[in-house]
């Protein structure tokens, strides 16, 4: 049997940096009402960008994406994008890329129980394939109580499909 | 009209039982209070909301119990600084009454500091209660915040929130 193609490879950093921008802006472009933020995790978590519709702000702010430092907080990633959705309406979602190597901040599991508690749907987008035992079952748990689902991509293209298969939940122009 | 956030600790410190009796008679109160919401803080080594502000939260006990104990030295502060977030976001200031009860152990000192968290809760208007689930007063809470802890028991719930809503 053949390995996948990949190109999240030497960075996968680089390679999500591109589709996310890529996607991003198709997403505005495509859905009148659609709002995108983002929030970045390392061992700490902040907002890049919050709830806009601005085209050259998402693509600016995405381009500027980096590694930040050491470490791995989806927990804390999540409470933050909760946190920028709570005043809001209609569909929320919150879509987490990730590595794996959880290891710092709050546990991914209790900020699932808050996204849920927001009717924050939440999806898991895992790059390569390869997920310690512990954070297959937090992720797992999260997308399970959060009426989320998992996706698992090798490569760029991938990347691509599953944003759009996650976000072709949010609603159509009117 | 009054908005609550209960700042909960899960530690292996915890008297978990006596904190979901505690929640379950606070949410009970509330629901008496028209307008008043109730949101949930838990708090280990770190802290984190579970439930924003709402005048439904009647499953705040059973969300409780389904947070797994963390581990670490409890940091009541970073509750109440998570609970002062909530609060600037989510709660209106003209509002009559915003009030922060942490139910804690306070079993072991913490690193960070306890009165300065409550000092900023008060610059927001904001009045914090302390409930400890020890029956002794810690001896590390200063002096100065000492008068707001109130010693909880299965038995004495019914007064303590009577004496802080």
């Amino acid at each position: 049997m053949g390995e996948k193609y990949n190109d999240l490879t030497p960075r996968k950093i680089d390679a999500t940096r591109d589709v996310l921008a890529y996607t991003a802006t198709k997403l505005v472009d495509a859905k009148a009402l659609v709002r995108i933020g983002i929030t970045v995790f390392f061992s700490r978590a902040y907002p890049l960008i919050g709830l806009t519709r601005d085209r050259e702000i998402i693509t600016r702010s995405i381009n500027r994406l980096r590694v930040l430092g050491e470490g791995s907080a989806p927990g804390d990633g999540l409470i933050e994008a909760v946190k920028m959705l709570r005043r809001g309406g209609g569909t929320k979602k919150a879509i987490i890329v990730t590595d794996g190597g959880f290891n710092e901040g709050v546990p991914l599991d209790i900020a699932a129980l808050y996204a849920a508690n927001s009717n924050v749907v939440v999806d898991v987008v895992v790059l390569g394939d390869f997920l310690s035992e512990r954070d297959q079952r937090l992720v797992e748990f999260t997308v399970k109580i959060c009426n989320g689902e998992l996706f698992r991509v090798a490569n760029k293209a991938e990347l691509i499909r599953t944003l759009y298969r996650s976000s072709s939940s949010f609603p159509e122009n009117p | 009209m009054i908005d609550v956030v209960a700042v909960a600790e899960k530690s292996r410190y915890i008297n978990i039982d006596l904190v979901k009796a505690f929640l379950s008679s606070l949410m009970h109160r509330l629901s008496r209070i028209e307008l008043s919401r109730l949101g949930l803080v838990v708090y280990s080594r770190l802290a984190a909301p579970v439930l924003d502000l709402t005048e439904n939260a009647a499953s705040i006990v059973d969300i409780y119990a389904k947070i797994p104990v963390m581990r670490g030295i409890p940091e009541p502060a970073l509750g109440v600084y998570e609970a002062c977030d909530m609060i600037r976001e989510l709660s209106e200031e003209s509002l009559s009454s915003r009030l922060i009860v942490v139910i804690g152990s306070f079993a072991k000192k913490p690193k960070n500091d306890l009165e300065a968290a409550i000092s900023y809760s008060e610059s927001l208007g904001v009045k914090t209660m302390l409930m400890s689930t020890t029956p002794r007063k810690p001896s590390w809470i200063p002096e100065e915040i000492a008068h707001t802890v109130l010693i909880l028991r299965q038995t004495n719930i019914d007064r303590a929130l009577r004496q802080i809503l």
